[in-house]
């Protein structure tokens, strides 16, 4: 019976992680590109009287597209952590089974960190020796 | 086939619709400064017959019903210019108005058919792209003796990520879909209102022809009918295309099928793979 080879579960991870060509990193970026898709108030239509209604839809619907998009890369850096994961178990000679899809509160934090949009100033820019008044 | 029925633009055909628009959009205020001169020009041809001691005479005996009956006439074209208004969907106003409204707020409108391009190149073709490359793994080979109970279960996860992918890639056509059905009814907008438009200018120029070759009351009768239908259609083809543009409102709605659809998104969200602490 051929043995289950750890590094090519590990391999298979950094395909869907958030380094470069990495499957999150490209969904990261199909976001951001889709967030770019804004359109103005009177984008619809010259001088009518309907753009705001079609406006506000279109900018919901795209809201909530942007928003599934960045769920997906989230999702993608987690499955190569628990790729890893599953790879060093395997390494280790534990049983691994699919209950080892599972991620700690630190790696949540760490994925979500990697693909949500920041601000355009961190929320501390105003510490000490940076202030700006 | 795409889950919302409805296949995505195509960015050669939008970008081909988007010159249209703005070589229709291009030529709109040349038409409408063309009626305002000529219409001027028509007024002075109409004067001159009537003005001198000769025109007063006219004016005054044997022609006073013809230019009471020609004032009317330039008073009626002067009318449907400037005056008859048009559906509020349209923005209201006097086909002339309209027509400086369409020149100066047409420009955020080019940006229709660059977005309806762009869902397609940023958004579902690079979605397509991961869609396709989502079951290639690594390691192909080396991956094929991994097949335990966890491998069972990685593979599910592929699958439920797989389909995601493809409901986003098709939610990005749509998108683009419903832009491009947009943008069409503003090119037929724009190339409608030129075409009436450049129809009134070749009437009066006709009829300044015709009155300087031969006077007529019955050119300046026939111009003001002319003028009043091209008007008239005008209202009736760009309001219903207005309206049209406002019941895109109505069909955008058909991406809300997909994007509550829980085995895609399941509450409103991209489907967890993992477990959460």
């Amino acid at each position: 019976m051929p043995s289950i080879e750890p590094e090519a579960v590990r391999n298979e991870g950094k395909r869907w992680n958030g380094g470069e060509g990495g499957l999150a990193a490209r969904m990261s970026a199909i976001r951001q590109d889709t967030s770019g898709l804004m359109l103005g108030l009177s984008a619809f239509f010259p001088g009518g009287a309907s753009e705001g209604l079609l406006h506000s839809r279109y900018r919901e619907y795209l809201d909530q597209i942007v928003s599934r998009l960045e769920g997906a890369a989230i999702e993608f850096e987690l499955i190569g952590i628990t790729l890893r994961n599953i790879a060093n178990d395997y390494e280790e000679g534990d049983r691994v089974s699919g209950e080892d899809f599972r991620v700690t509160e630190r790696e949540l934090e760490r994925a979500t960190d990697a693909h949500s949009p920041r601000p355009a100033y961190p929320p501390d820019y105003r510490r000490p020796g940076l202030q700006v008044y | 086939m795409p889950l919302l029925n409805v296949a995505a633009a195509v960015p050669g055909d939008v970008d081909h619709q988007r010159l249209r628009f703005i070589e229709a959009v291009d030529q709109i205020l040349p038409k409408r400064t063309e009626i305002i001169e000529k219409f001027d020009e028509l007024v002075d041809v109409f004067n001159d017959h009537f003005s001198g001691p000769v025109g007063w005479f006219k004016r005054n005996t044997f022609s006073e019903d013809e230019y009471e009956d020609g004032k009317r006439a330039l008073d009626k074209i002067r009318s449907d210019l400037n005056e008859r208004e048009f559906p509020a969907e349209t923005g209201g106003g006097s086909i002339l108005s309209l027509a400086e409204r369409v020149v100066n707020q047409h420009t955020p409108v080019v940006s229709l058919f660059l977005t309806s391009m762009n869902w397609v190149e940023r958004s579902m073709n690079p979605l397509s792209n991961l869609y396709a490359d989502i079951f290639t793994p690594a390691d192909g080979r080396k991956l094929e003796d991994w097949d335990d109970r966890a491998r069972a279960a990685y593979d599910d996860i592929v699958a439920q990520q797989q389909r995601s992918i493809e409901a986003a890639k098709d939610v990005a056509g749509f998108m683009s879909s419903w832009l491009a059905g947009i943008a069409d009814e503003n090119v037929e907008y724009v190339a409608f209102l030129l075409n009436q438009l450049a129809e009134i200018a070749k009437k009066i120029v006709a009829a300044i022809s015709a009155l300087v070759d031969s006077f007529g009351v019955f050119t300046l009768l026939e111009l003001a009918e002319l003028v009043g239908e091209f008007v008239g259609d005008a209202i009736n083809v760009l309001g219903a295309t207005a309206r049209r543009i406002s019941s895109a409102i109505e069909t955008v709605l058909e991406a809300e099928r997909v994007l509550d659809d829980h085995s895609f998104f399941p509450g409103g969200n991209w489907p967890a793979a993992v477990d959460r602490p």
